[in-house]
């Protein structure tokens, strides 16, 4: 008996030593209510000060990026046919040997992915979501594009909403991912080549369709693209970003062609349904010739990325 | 053996609410993205597909992180935000990218809501805005996800 309780008492004050070390290496994270210390983020770099003091960001700015799914919809809903022209072949996936190719390709499969489940190519999103989980392993990413992932989306084929919730949602654990491990670099490369695709397939539907939503779509880049460019100028330090962010400051020198409006109006909110409408106006005019250097650009910025 | 158990459950009282009062940052992005799509959503049949990023920061008092984003025309978009374990912790503002920078919506106006809609008539860039409610919290992690909804 006397030697369980000495046993006990030496692993019980091991563990409260372990627990106070433990807390030590930690950030801390107060509430006004009490002064619980709770574990925080164990992975995150320290945190850095902006110019701004107010502003207190960790590591890296935070960018956003518009969906590629979101845009495929448009495509979609606008009448376009689907075109296995406008995608990545799914056994490209093999040439790409660096990181930084490897990193871009994922995010220009999971557009395409996108873009297959919203048309219904059952077959062909199986076989891209097989280039996406090939690539995301050679990333480190299998965890968030694992076994379960690919069972999940095929035993939903033929359920468009699950599928596609499955394929944003892996993403969205990539991207978690990538930042918790300090690979914001990657991060930043995957939402690029998802962009780019994006826009490529929107810009190629443009041209067979016409379509003036889809011309407006693409006139709506400017921002999403001035972002990009800011992301990705974090990681400047080798002649792969520094040639892809010159590509896209090009792509974006023809934007500042467009002329764009805006005229504030007050949103109305319905606090029952949780919801409010932006009403403000924005308009977007396109001359001919911006239109056809900015689809031209673009095709050639997705053509170095793939090819 | 008595003097056993009397210790191990004073080390669990001691001990315990600090550990399962721990909330990790992982752990607040799983509340955030069950304000993304609720259980109310599935009644309704309503389905908001994730723009697939994690706006995360770590907001210390009087503090506060930005980003820019494009609503598109046409849609509507969820924007859920969470910073810990209480529905109320985090504030967002969103403002429209004039020089002016109109306020065009707050959730403080609503109990900070945890999450709320957009219905967007015409694409717009904005900036979003989150900081910590330092009558509620005073430091930690914060989440921002943002999803589109998916036409029926």
């Amino acid at each position: 008996m006397k030697n369980k309780l000495r046993l006990f008492i030496i692993g019980s004050s091991l563990f409260s030593v372990a627990m106070l070390m433990g807390g030590c290496g930690t950030e801390s994270e107060t509430t006004k209510d009490s002064d619980n210390s709770e574990e925080d983020i164990n992975n995150q770099e320290d945190p850095v000060k902006h110019a701004d003091e107010s502003i207190f960001l960790i590591g890296d700015q935070i960018f956003s990026i518009p969906s590629p799914v979101q845009t495929a919809f448009l495509i979609k809903d606008v009448g376009v046919p689907f075109n296995s022209d406008y995608v990545n072949p799914a056994e490209n996936s093999i040439n790409y040997s660096s990181n930084f190719s490897k990193a871009l390709n994922l995010g220009v499969y999971g557009a395409d992915l996108g873009y297959l489940t919203i048309y219904e190519q059952t077959d062909g999103a199986l076989r891209y979501l097989k280039s996406v989980r090939g690539l995301s392993k050679e990333l480190g990413l299998e965890g968030a594009f694992d076994e379960k992932l690919a069972e999940r989306f095929s035993s939903n084929i033929g359920n468009q909403d699950s599928m596609l919730v499955f394929v944003s949602d892996a993403y969205k654990n990539s991207d978690s991912y990538l930042k918790d491990n300090d690979k914001n670099d990657v991060a930043a490369l995957v939402l690029a080549g998802g962009w780019i695709e994006s826009i490529y397939i929107a810009s190629d539907a443009a041209v067979s369709s016409n379509n003036p939503l889809l011309i407006e779509r693409l006139g709506d880049q400017k921002n999403p693209l001035a972002s990009l460019i800011a992301m990705l100028g974090q990681y400047n330090n080798d002649t792969d970003y520094a040639d892809l962010i010159n590509d896209l400051e090009d792509l974006l020198g023809i934007f500042e062609g467009i002329k764009y409006t805006y005229e504030y109006i007050p949103s109305k909110t319905d606090e029952s349904k949780k919801e409010t409408v932006i009403k403000s106006k924005h308009t977007v005019e396109i001359a001919d010739g911006d239109l056809e250097a900015i689809i031209e650009k673009i095709k050639s910025i997705r053509t170095e990325i793939v090819e | 053996m008595k003097l056993f158990k009397l210790t191990l459950i004073a080390i669990t009282l001691l001990i315990g609410p600090s550990i399962f009062g721990q909330i990790t940052c992982d752990s607040i992005g799983n509340v955030t993205n069950s304000y993304l799509n609720t259980s109310q959503d599935k009644q309704l049949n309503r389905i908001f597909i994730s723009d697939g990023q994690v706006y995360r920061t770590f907001l210390d008092e009087d503090q506060s992180a930005e980003f820019e984003v494009t609503l598109y025309g046409g849609s509507t978009y969820r924007v859920a935000a969470s910073a810990g374990v209480a529905e109320n912790y985090l504030i967002f503002e969103i403002y429209d990218k004039s020089p002016e920078r109109n306020l065009l919506f707050s959730n403080m106006d609503y109990n900070n809501a945890p999450y709320w809609d957009f219905k967007i008539e015409s694409t717009i860039d904005c900036y979003v805005e989150a900081r910590l409610d330092m009558n509620k919290k005073l430091s930690g992690c914060a989440i921002m996800m943002i999803g589109f909804e998916k036409r029926k």
